[in-house]
C-alpha cells in the first residue's frame, strides 16, 4: 500500500492533481479565485456570468500549461489564475471596443501563447469536433494526448498499454487518417 | 532528409506545429515555407487539426467543470442586486396582496335579494323565506373602482340629546375611512353604518334636528318621515354569516353595521347585513333620510348610514 502523499502547500497538491488528470484541482482553484476574479469582472463592465466563464478559461489555460510542462511555477497559483483572468477580461472587453490590448511580453499571466487559436474558424472547429465524435474513443484519445497534453510517443505507448513508443507512432498515424478522411467529407457536403 | 519539401516528413510537420523546434531550426523550415505555397498548406492543415483538437479538448474540460461546478457552487450576486430584486419582490407581494384583499372585500350581491319590484321588496324582506344569495355568490369578488366618488364620510351625530353618533366610513376595509368604493356595473356601495339601539324619535322635527344637529352640512331636502320607503327606496336585512369571511371578521365594533347600497333603476335598495336581535326585519323600514343620511328600521333597532355623494342625488 502507498503511503499518503503530503504537500507542503496547497498548490503543491492542486499541481499534483493536475499532473494526475484529476480535474477536482480545478474546482479547488476556482474557489481559492472566485471573488476576486468576480470582484474584479463586476468592476470592469462585467457581469457575473462573464466572471464565471474568464476564470473557466483562465484554469483550463492553467491545466493546459500544467499538462503540457509549460508551467513555470513562480506564483501562487491563485495569483496566477487571477492574472490570466484579468488578461482575458480586458482583451474581451478591449475586443468590444475594438481597441488593441496587449498584455506585457514578461507577463507569466498573458494566455496569448497561442498565436494560431483565430487560425481556427468556428465552423472549423464544429467540423473537427464532429470528426473526433466518430472516430473511436481510442484513437480520440490518443490524438488528445498527443495534441492537447503534448505526450511524447514514449508516455502515451506507456499510458495507453501499447508495446512501444513505434507502436503509438503507427497507431497516431492511422488515427490522423481517419479523422482526416472524415474530415474532408465533411468538407465536401459544405 | 532526402525530400525537396521538409514537410514530406510528418513528424517534422507535427514538431514544427507544435511549436517543438529550436528556434533556428525553426527559422530555417519557415523560410522554405515562404517559397513553397503547397508546403505552406500542409502545415496550416496540421495547425488547424492541432487547434481544433485543443479547442474540442478545452470545451470538454470547460463542460465537465461546469458540471462539478454547478452542484457545488452558488452564484455570486453583487450586493445591489439582491437589494433591487429584494426591493422588487416586496413591491410585488405587496401588490398581490392588496388586490387579493381588494378582490375578496366586495361581494355581489344577488339581483335576487335586493332586486325585487319596489312595492314587494319590503314584502319580501319582511319574509322568512325571503330569497338570499347563495354563500358562494356572495364570495364571488367584485372588482372595486376608485373611479367611485369618493365620498366625505365623517362622523354624524345625530342628537345631543339621545346621545346618537352616526358614525359611517367606507365599509371596504382596504379603502381606508372616508372613502367609499362603487361597483360600477352593479351600482352597489358597501358602507358601515352604526347600530342604534335607543328608541326612534316619535316625530320627524325631532329626527329632522338630530340629523342636522350632528352634521352641520346636512341639508334636509325632503320631509322626514316613517312613511318614506316609497317607491325610490328599500331595504332588506341579511345575516352577517351571508358576509365573506373577510368582511365579517373587519366588523369589529358591537355597533357597526355594513350595509349595501344597490342602485337598481331609479330606486336605491339598502341591504343590511347584521345578527342583532333586536334588528328585526319583519319590521324593516326606512326611517328618515335627508339628502345625504338615511336612518334604517327593523323593529326596535335603527342603523343610520351616511349616503355617499354619488348617491345623494337620487335620494328623494
Amino acid at each position: 500500500m502507498a503511503p499518503p502523499t503530503f504537500f507542503l502547500t496547497r498548490d503543491a497538491k492542486i499541481l499534483d492533481l493536475i499532473r494526475k488528470g484529476d480535474e477536482e484541482a480545478l474546482v479547488m482553484l476556482f474557489h481559492d479565485t472566485r471573488v476576486p476574479v468576480t470582484d474584479f469582472v463586476l468592476r470592469n463592465n462585467g457581469s457575473s456570468d462573464d466572471a464565471e466563464d474568464i476564470l473557466q478559461e483562465a484554469l483550463v489555460i492553467l491545466w493546459e500549461r500544467v499538462r503540457s510542462g509549460r508551467f513555470e511555477h513562480a506564483a501562487k497559483l491563485s495569483t496566477f489564475v487571477f492574472g490570466v483572468a484579468r488578461n482575458l477580461w480586458l482583451r474581451a472587453l478591449a475586443g468590444r471596443k475594438r481597441e488593441p490590448l496587449r498584455a506585457p511580453d514578461d507577463d507569466p499571466a498573458d494566455p496569448d501563447d497561442s498565436p494560431e487559436e483565430s487560425f481556427l474558424r468556428d465552423e472549423q472547429a464544429e467540423l473537427i469536433r464532429r470528426a473526433l465524435e466518430r472516430i473511436d474513443a481510442s484513437c480520440r484519445r490518443l490524438l488528445l494526448l498527443f495534441y492537447w497534453d503534448e505526450r511524447s510517443m514514449e508516455e502515451i505507448a506507456g499510458i495507453m498499454g501499447f508495446a512501444n513508443s513505434a507502436t503509438a507512432k503507427s497507431k497516431k498515424y492511422q488515427c490522423k487518417k481517419h479523422l482526416e478522411v472524415i474530415l474532408k467529407s465533411f468538407e465536401a457536403e459544405r | 532528409m532526402t525530400s525537396e519539401h521538409w514537410t514530406d516528413d510528418h513528424e517534422l510537420v507535427e514538431l514544427f506545429a507544435l511549436g517543438n523546434l529550436r528556434p533556428e531550426r525553426k527559422k530555417d523550415l519557415e523560410v522554405h515555407l515562404s517559397r513553397c505555397d503547397s508546403c505552406r498548406k500542409i502545415v496550416d492543415r496540421e495547425i488547424l487539426l492541432r487547434e481544433g483538437i485543443r479547442h474540442y479538448a478545452r470545451r470538454n474540460l470547460k463542460r465537465r467543470l461546469r458540471e462539478r461546478l454547478g452542484q457545488a457552487v452558488a452564484p455570486v450576486i453583487p450586493w445591489p442586486h439582491i437589494l433591487s430584486a429584494a426591493a422588487l419582490l416586496i413591491i410585488v407581494v405587496g401588490i398581490g396582496i392588496q388586490l387579493e384583499w381588494q378582490k375578496s372585500v366586495v361581494p355581489t350581491l344577488h339581483d335576487s335579494a335586493v332586486g325585487q319590484p319596489d312595492t314587494t321588496r319590503r314584502a319580501d324582506s319582511r319574509s322568512p323565506e325571503r330569497s338570499v344569495p347563495p354563500i358562494e355568490e356572495l364570495h364571488a369578488a367584485v372588482e372595486t373602482d376608485r373611479e367611485g366618488e369618493a365620498d366625505e364620510i365623517a362622523g354624524m351625530a345625530a342628537g345631543a340629546d339621545r346621545q346618537r353618533e352616526l358614525t359611517i366610513r367606507d365599509a371596504s376595509p382596504s379603502a381606508g375611512l372616508g372613502e367609499s368604493r362603487m361597483h360600477p356595473a352593479r351600482n352597489i356601495l358597501w358602507i358601515t353604518g352604526t347600530m342604534l339601539k335607543d328608541e326612534p324619535a316619535t316625530d320627524a322635527r325631532a329626527e329632522k334636528k338630530a340629523l342636522a344637529a350632528g352634521e352641520q352640512r346636512a341639508k334636509v331636502q325632503a320631509p322626514l318621515s316613517k312613511e318614506f320607503a316609497g317607491p325610490r327606496m328599500s331595504a332588506s336585512q341579511m345575516p352577517v354569516q351571508m358576509l365573506p369571511q373577510e368582511q365579517q371578521a373587519g366588523i369589529l365594533g358591537v355597533r357597526e353595521v355594513l350595509t349595501a347600497l344597490e342602485e337598481r333603476n331609479d330606486s336605491l335598495h339598502v341591504t343590511i347585513f347584521t345578527d342583532d336581535s333586536e334588528f328585526q326585519s319583519q319590521d324593516l323600514r326606512v326611517d328618515a333620510v335627508t339628502d345625504d343620511s338615511v336612518i334604517v328600521r327593523g323593529g326596535n333597532a335603527r342603523v343610520g348610514l351616511k349616503i355617499p355623494g354619488a348617491l345623494k342625488g337620487k335620494i328623494q
